[in-house]
C-alpha cells in the first residue's frame, strides 16, 4: 500500500478522500443492516414470498431509474471535467429528476404494502421482522436518495450560476454512485433472494 | 488535483447497457424457480459484477490507486461477509433455543 502522502494523500484530493472514507462508513452501515436482516431471515420459520408480496415489474422499474440516473450523473462529471457546463446543467438536473421518481415510486410502494397491513411490529404473514428490515432498510436508503435529490437540485443551481467545479460535480456524483450501488445490494438480497 | 482521462459518454452508455442487462437476467432467473442454491449462485455473481461495473467505471476507481478500490471494497464486503457468516449462525443457533 502506497500512501503516495504530502498534500494529496493516495492521490486524491482531501475532499474526495473524505467522500471516500464517507462511503465506507455508510457502506457499512448498509452492510450491518443486511447482515441484521440475513440474521433475521436465517432465523425465522418462513419468510412471505417476495413474488407475491412486491410487484418485482414496479422493483425493476425503481432500479431501472436509479441506473440511468447513475448514468446521466457519470455523464454529468464526465462533462465537467471537459467544462462542457450546459451538458452538466441537464444531465445533473435528468439526474435530480431520477431522484424524485424514485422517491415518488418507493412512496407508492411503502403506500400500497402499508394498505396491505405490513407495519413495523406485524404484517399479514405474520413475521414481524420482515416489515422491520423492509421499513428499515429501504427507509435508510431513501433517506439517502432524499439527501442526494436535494444535494442534485443545489449543484444544479450552482452548476447554472457557474458556482462549482468539476471536483465538486465529481464528489456529487460519487455519492450517488453509492446510493445506486446500495439499491444493487438491497434489490438482491430483499427483493430477489 | 488528479488527472484522468476524458471518459467518452458512448463509453458511460455502455456500462447503463450492460447493468440493465444484468438486472433483466436477475429478475428472469429469479421467476425461473431454480434450485435454490443454483438461483443464489446467479444472483449473488450478477449482484457482485453490477457492483464492480458502477465502482470501476461511473465511481472511477479503475483511475484510482489500487490501494483505494482494495480498502473500499474490502472492508465493506469483507466485514458485511463477517457479520452474516460468523456472527449469524451463532445467532440462530441461540434463537431456536439450541442452548
Amino acid at each position: 500500500m502506497n500512501w503516495s502522502g504530502g498534500v494529496a494523500p493516495l492521490g486524491m484530493s482531501w475532499q474526495k478522500l473524505m467522500m471516500w472514507i464517507f462511503i465506507v462508513t455508510d457502506g457499512l452501515l448498509f452492510a450491518g443492516f443486511l447482515a441484521g436482516y440475513g440474521f433475521a431471515r436465517t432465523g425465522a420459520r418462513s419468510w412471505p414470498d417476495q413474488q407475491e408480496v412486491f410487484h418485482l415489474w414496479f422493483i425493476s422499474l425503481m432500479t431501472f431509474v436509479l441506473i440511468s440516473s447513475s448514468a446521466t450523473m457519470a455523464t454529468s462529471v464526465a462533462a465537467a471535467r471537459v467544462a462542457d457546463w450546459k451538458k452538466v446543467a441537464s444531465m445533473v438536473l435528468a439526474t435530480a429528476g431520477g431522484g424524485v421518481s424514485f422517491l415518488a415510486m418507493q412512496a407508492y410502494e411503502w403506500g400500497s404494502l402499508i394498505r396491505d397491513g405490513v407495519t413495523l411490529g406485524s404484517n399479514p404473514w405474520n413475521v414481524p421482522a420482515f416489515g422491520n428490515y423492509f421499513f428499515l432498510i429501504t427507509g435508510f436508503h431513501g433517506t439517502h436518495v432524499l439527501i442526494g435529490t436535494i444535494v442534485l437540485a443545489t449543484l444544479a443551481i450552482r452548476v447554472r450560476a457557474r458556482k462549482t467545479t468539476a471536483a465538486g460535480v465529481e464528489l456529487a456524483g460519487l455519492y450517488w454512485h453509492f446510493v445506486d450501488l446500495v439499491w444493487v445490494f438491497v434489490f438482491t438480497l430483499f427483493y430477489l433472494v | 488535483m488528479e488527472s484522468h482521462e476524458s471518459q467518452s459518454y458512448g463509453a458511460l452508455w455502455k456500462i447503463w447497457g450492460v447493468l440493465l442487462v444484468l438486472t433483466a437476467i436477475m429478475v428472469f432467473v429469479d421467476a425461473m424457480g431454480l434450485p435454490r442454491v443454483l438461483l443464489l449462485v446467479i444472483l449473488i455473481a450478477a449482484m457482485l459484477t453490477k457492483a464492480f461495473f458502477i465502482s470501476s467505471q461511473f465511481m472511477d476507481l479503475k483511475h484510482e490507486k489500487l490501494a483505494v478500490g482494495i480498502s473500499v471494497a474490502f472492508s465493506i464486503l469483507f466485514f458485511g461477509a463477517l457479520l452474516f457468516a460468523l456472527i449469524a449462525p451463532d445467532g440462530v443457533a441461540v434463537l431456536h433455543g439450541g442452548r
